[in-house]
């Protein structure tokens, strides 16, 4: 009984201290913040180190936008951009960062690769730093996109540990002069979409509507015929019995299209820009922020919206930015303060109108670059314009959990290995993609 | 015995040519396709129709890459040249030292320490670059061209490669100096690495390469665009929504010239070491 006594002492001291351990990691930010004036912040003078991932012209856009910072923000806070190579180079980079204690202040990162931070203990959590008196207010929380808002905390925890500065979206675009000359009407549905990439490829003799990312129409393809695809803790639903039958009918519309010759993925394209614009292809479903790469070979280009099935979803898409903490509360409100900014009206129209982004914040699409750069027309205006206004609910994302990059990858094979084989074995597919996901 | 190796069947000759020339075609063939690529606009060069060579030259595909602010090339070339130049000086240093020591010194475990050395080579660079990372960081050298040297700066394979050759040299030399008077030191300098020049030559022209083209490890240690190489400057020209392909053909070329010019100007070297070491690329 003594001894009894003795583990149920030892057993409730242990709990306790590791919930007060928990308690007040959870506290100590949001304490630290409300002890600190913006005399405080201002007298810091901080720098930050950021890590970006924007190459070409949009790492010209992303600069812009720490300019701004730089510039305007009451603090004297100054942010040091560096562009580290791709997401995967600037990822890679962060992982040793964080291992040799030398971690940026900001990284833009996917939130799957977040993830990765996380047992590091430097991963910032933003949600108590949202609400406290620094950086972006309230009512400019409010016009923020929500999916945005909604992406950035689809963890585990469910708690913020992103800002998004933009996004792009897939978008359809086609070949308006063919459309035209053929009195083609542009679909808006994958029912439509089919039949009319059947038609044009009646006429033009090869595929004629092309994809490019196959990780996207792994998940999106099913859910816009209906199934749920996975929750943040990690339970995937796309294959249970309350979903296969969706699943299933995406698989089919899709092998249809391929069999009979009017659907193609980018292959070894890399991305379907370049048949488009040189008229291999009539249309494609790509990326708002790809226009750049279009250059149509005498024929006029239109953006128009994703093609959507029975429950509408397009993929809003793009990195995100986290923070690291460093245990200094003055630089971790400053860190704050610059994630929040990304949210910020001016800042994310500016990153905007530079780029094939549409804005994280809707007020950003009443800013003068923004406005300037869409009255400027082209492909691009076009593209950002749709990916901007995609009707409420559309735009979707996948949540993350532990090894939801590879469960992703795995859906692909499953499109992608439809799109190689003709006579492919969807049900074979399938339980080959649900033993890859179950060894993970 | 270079009459031995000739081939004097007329017949043979012309088959020999023909498959010569093959292969030749078939390796300049990428330095053709990369060259044309550097001069066609984006429109052609993605386009599926072959298109040897462009309608138009489009110059200022590399007056755009050498020119622009964001991405400079210029800054990123000397850098380069500094990296590679320096990192396969002492690359070589400690090759001939090393190569040297486990080929003539006797001392205790030195055969057992080789091995251990050559296991070395059985982890994969992957596996340590976090580790590298720490110590660079460490010594205070991130974003600095000296962690771009320091780290490469010795090569077991290449210790390897010219042990095998010091190897090859009688034991009568090295006896024969020592009877003389002749210092280790001096025997090293004054007979091995003169006898070793076209090995030397292409372990340098290898390493020079590798350091030249060094990807993920420069990336890795810069975080200021003006202490960066060659080769992320490429990366620039590629996104995640599509790439430059002219503008990157462009760049690929500034960036294999000098390698190019290297290789004409050892190639006699070269030839000479790969036939006396078996040394692949």
């Amino acid at each position: 009984m003594k001894k009894l006594l003795v583990l149920l002492m030892i057993l409730s001291i242990a709990l306790t201290s590791v919930f007060a351990a928990g308690s007040s990691e959870s506290t100590t930010s949001a304490a630290a913040t409300t002890e600190i004036t913006a005399e405080d912040l201002r007298n810091a003078n901080v720098t930050l180190e950021f890590w970006h991932a924007q190459t070409g012209e949009n790492g010209v856009a992303m600069d812009m936008v720490v300019d701004l910072f730089n510039q305007t923000n009451e603090y004297g806070i100054t942010v040091n951009a560096t562009c580290q190579g791709g997401y995967t180079d600037t990822h890679n980079k962060v992982v040793s960062a964080l291992a040799a204690g030398t971690a940026p202040n900001v990284s833009q990162a996917y939130n799957n690769n977040m993830m990765t931070y996380m047992p590091s203990g430097k991963l910032m959590d933003l949600t108590d730093y949202l609400n406290d008196g620094f950086g972006i207010t309230a009512e400019e929380l409010a016009t923020v996109v929500p999916s945005y808002l909604e992406e950035n905390k689809a963890f585990p925890d469910g708690r913020t540990y992103a800002t998004s500065l933009g996004k792009s979206t897939e978008v359809m675009f086609y070949n308006k002069t063919f459309f035209d000359e053929h009195g083609l009407q542009v679909p808006t549905t994958y029912e439509e979409l089919a039949t009319v990439a059947k038609q044009i490829s009646e006429i033009t003799g090869r595929p004629s509507v092309g994809f490019d990312s196959m990780d996207n129409l792994g998940i999106y393809g099913p859910i816009n015929f209906g199934a749920q695809y996975a929750d943040p803790q990690g339970n995937l639903y796309i294959f249970d019995d309350d979903n296969i039958d969706a699943t299933m009918e995406f698989y089919r519309w899709w092998q249809k299209g391929i069999q009979e010759g009017y659907f193609r993925t980018a292959g070894e394209d890399q991305y379907c820009s370049g048949p488009f614009s040189n008229g291999t292809i009539i249309a494609y479903i790509g990326s708002s922020s790809g226009t750049s790469y279009i250059q149509p070979d005498g024929f006029e280009c239109g953006v128009t919206y994703a093609p959507v099935g029975p429950n509408p979803a397009v993929i809003q898409q793009g990195g995100n930015f986290c923070g690291f903490t460093t245990g200094d509360p003055i630089v971790d409100l400053a860190t704050s303060i610059f994630l929040e900014f990304m949210y910020d009206a001016e800042a994310s129209g500016l990153y905007a109108a530079n780029t094939g982004y549409a804005p994280s914040n809707k007020a950003g699409l009443e800013t003068e670059a923004y406005k300037a750069s869409i009255a400027e027309g082209g492909i691009a205006a076009a593209a950002k314009d749709v990916s901007a206004t995609y009707p409420d609910g559309v735009l979707a994302y996948d949540p993350v959990f532990e090894n939801s990059y590879e469960t992703r990858l795995a859906l692909s094979d499953v499109v992608e290995a439809i799109a190689l084989d003709t006579n492919a074995d969807i049900e074979a597919l399938i339980a080959e993609a649900e033993r890859t996901i179950a060894a993970l | 015995m270079e009459q031995e190796n000739k081939i004097t069947n007329p017949y043979a000759r012309v088959v020999a040519f023909i498959f010569l020339l093959l292969g030749s075609v078939v390796m300049l063939f990428p330095f053709f396709w990369m060259i044309s690529g550097s001069f066609k606009t984006l429109r052609e060069i993605t386009s599926p129709a072959i298109i040897w060579w462009p309608e138009e030259m489009q110059w200022q595909n590399y007056t755009t890459v050498l020119t622009m602010e964001s991405n400079p090339f210029g800054t990123y070339f000397r850098n380069s040249t500094i990296v590679a130049i320096v990192n396969t000086v002492f690359t070589l240093f400690t090759t001939i030292l090393g190569a040297f020591a486990f080929s003539r010194l006797e001392f205790k475990g030195r055969d057992k320490l080789f091995n251990l050395l050559l296991a070395t080579m059985m982890v994969p660079s992957q596996m340590y670059i976090i580790t590298n990372f720490i110590t660079i960081t460490r010594m205070n050298l991130y974003n600095s061209l000296w962690a771009q040297i320091l780290p490469y700066s010795a090569s077991v394979f290449y210790i390897y490669l010219l042990r095998q050759f010091f190897n090859q040299i009688p034991d009568q030399l090295y006896l024969a100096s020592k009877v003389d008077g002749c210092s280790d030191w001096k025997f090293l300098w004054k007979i091995m690495v003169p006898n070793a020049k076209s090995s030397l030559v292409t372990i340098g022209l290898f390493n020079f390469i590798a350091s030249w083209n060094a990807y993920l490890w420069p990336l890795m240690v810069t975080g200021d665009i003006n202490k960066r190489t060659l080769s992320i400057g490429l990366k620039y020209f590629a996104s995640d929504s599509g790439s430059d392909y002219h503008l990157m053909m462009a760049g690929a070329t500034i960036v294999v010239l000098p390698l190019i010019v290297i290789y004409l100007i050892f190639q006699k070297y070269i030839i000479q070491g790969i036939a006396r070491g078996g040394l692949k690329g």
